[in-house]
């Protein structure tokens, strides 16, 4: 086709559309499609199973009533359903860290309703046997851990199934020193929180809107 | 004063599935695909005064004729719906129960094929479709037990014993 010609314009068009519609060849585009499906079987049937897992999580976004079912449907199912509660886990009121010389003890209280988001990452954060525990108690107060010092220095590596957690106030009190601090401003760093509340024997409470770990390090060291 | 009254006839798009069968379709049915339409704006087919047999046909190589087929019946029902808010539909209430009768009973169709027309309509971009078919879906899974969903959809339980029962105890904190 001549430039400037209908012709030469309509073959413009058609090559764009070809490229926009389908950039790559059937083959790549079949094996791309599959990629992010959840794959429970090679039947080429189209099923529930080669639904992108997107569309997936929109589906069960409809059933939330049925969510526990879908975790014990399969171990795909399961970990849509759990990605998808993490996602939306509802903030927490509050995580009170009551610290003395060698302890370190972490305590909130789940509303009920929330369990359901929580219960993964909680049993992420446990120990087995600790969960057990907690799966049978009547009350939603949990000790998320608790430390020693010294025995456990590491502590840390515990609580960071917790990382990104919205919690809208943290209060901080107890019989600790300038050893101490350091720790709790680690721990600190975990979640995303509001307010900050600090009590201890170097003075308070003392109320932080903008958490900053060097502010707070300077206030208190 | 008599004025001949010129008849326009709607402005008309070709559509070709993955198994090379061609549609025509009206502009303004088509346009609930934003894949489409944004093809055809991108592209400057509205501009153009072409006549439909000599129009360009759009490829859709995701969409097989008998789904297409289905997916221009939706259109055409749904043509006269007004235009979705994305912001206020994320803000409503999730629910299944507010599908449209008319919807139902298209929908009510074997499981392959509202899978295709789930794929066809994510594709296409048709997003009332889209969440119509979800819903549909959505209400099969709705009060069935594990053993009833894999049973319904063919799957396969994979877990050990010792993951299936972490996750009970895990379901068993939550329950009401």
């Amino acid at each position: 086709e001549m430039p400037g010609t209908p012709e030469y314009f309509g073959a413009i068009r058609k090559m764009k559309l070809e490229s926009a519609t389908s950039t790559i060849s059937p083959s790549v585009r079949k094996r791309s499609a599959k990629r992010d499906v959840i794959t429970e079987g090679d039947s080429d049937e189209k099923g529930i199973s080669q639904l992108p897992v997107e569309i997936v999580k929109t589906i069960l976004s409809y059933c939330t009533s049925s969510l526990r079912s879908a975790r014990l449907v399969s171990r795909g199912w399961n970990a849509l359903v759990v990605d998808n509660l993490a996602r939306n886990i509802p903030p927490l009121e509050e995580i009170s860290i009551h610290v003395d010389q060698f302890n370190m003890h972490l305590e909130t209280t789940i509303p009920k309703k929330h369990n359901l988001n929580y219960s993964s990452l909680l049993a992420k954060t446990f120990h087995k046997k600790k969960f057990c525990e907690l799966c049978s108690s009547e009350n939603n107060t949990i000790m998320l851990e608790a430390y020693h010092f010294h025995h456990q220095p590491h502590h840390l590596k515990d609580m960071l199934a917790t990382s990104g957690l919205i919690v809208k106030s943290v209060r901080v009190k107890g019989e600790f020193g300038r050893p101490e601090i350091r720790k709790i401003c680690e721990l600190l760093q975990i979640w995303k929180f509001t307010t900050l509340l600090i009590k201890s024997k170097l003075g308070g409470p003392t109320k932080y809107d903008r958490y900053d770990p060097e502010e707070v390090l300077a206030r208190l060291v | 004063f008599l004025f001949p009254i010129k008849m326009t006839s709607p402005r008309m798009i070709k559509l070709t599935s993955n198994d090379d069968k061609t549609f025509e379709v009206e502009r303004d049915v088509i346009k609930q695909s934003v894949t489409v339409n944004t093809l055809i704006t991108d592209l400057n087919m509205d501009d153009e005064d072409v006549s439909v047999e000599n129009q360009m046909a759009i490829p859709l190589p995701n969409v097989d004729a008998a789904t297409l087929e289905m997916v221009i019946t939706w259109c055409k029902q749904h043509r006269e719906d007004p235009p979705r808010n994305e912001e206020e539909e994320e803000k409503k209430e999730k629910r299944t129960d507010d599908i449209p009768e008319w919807d139902k009973t298209f929908l009510d169709v074997e499981q392959s094929v509202l899978f295709a027309l789930i794929l066809a309509a994510n594709y296409m971009d048709i997003k009332g479709l889209l969440d119509n078919c979800c819903k549909t879906v959505a209400n099969m899974i709705k009060g069935k037990t594990p053993d009833e969903i894999r049973k319904h959809f063919n799957i396969k339980n994979d877990f050990t014993p010792e993951e299936e029962e972490q996750i009970r105890k895990e379901n068993a904190w939550c329950e009401d």
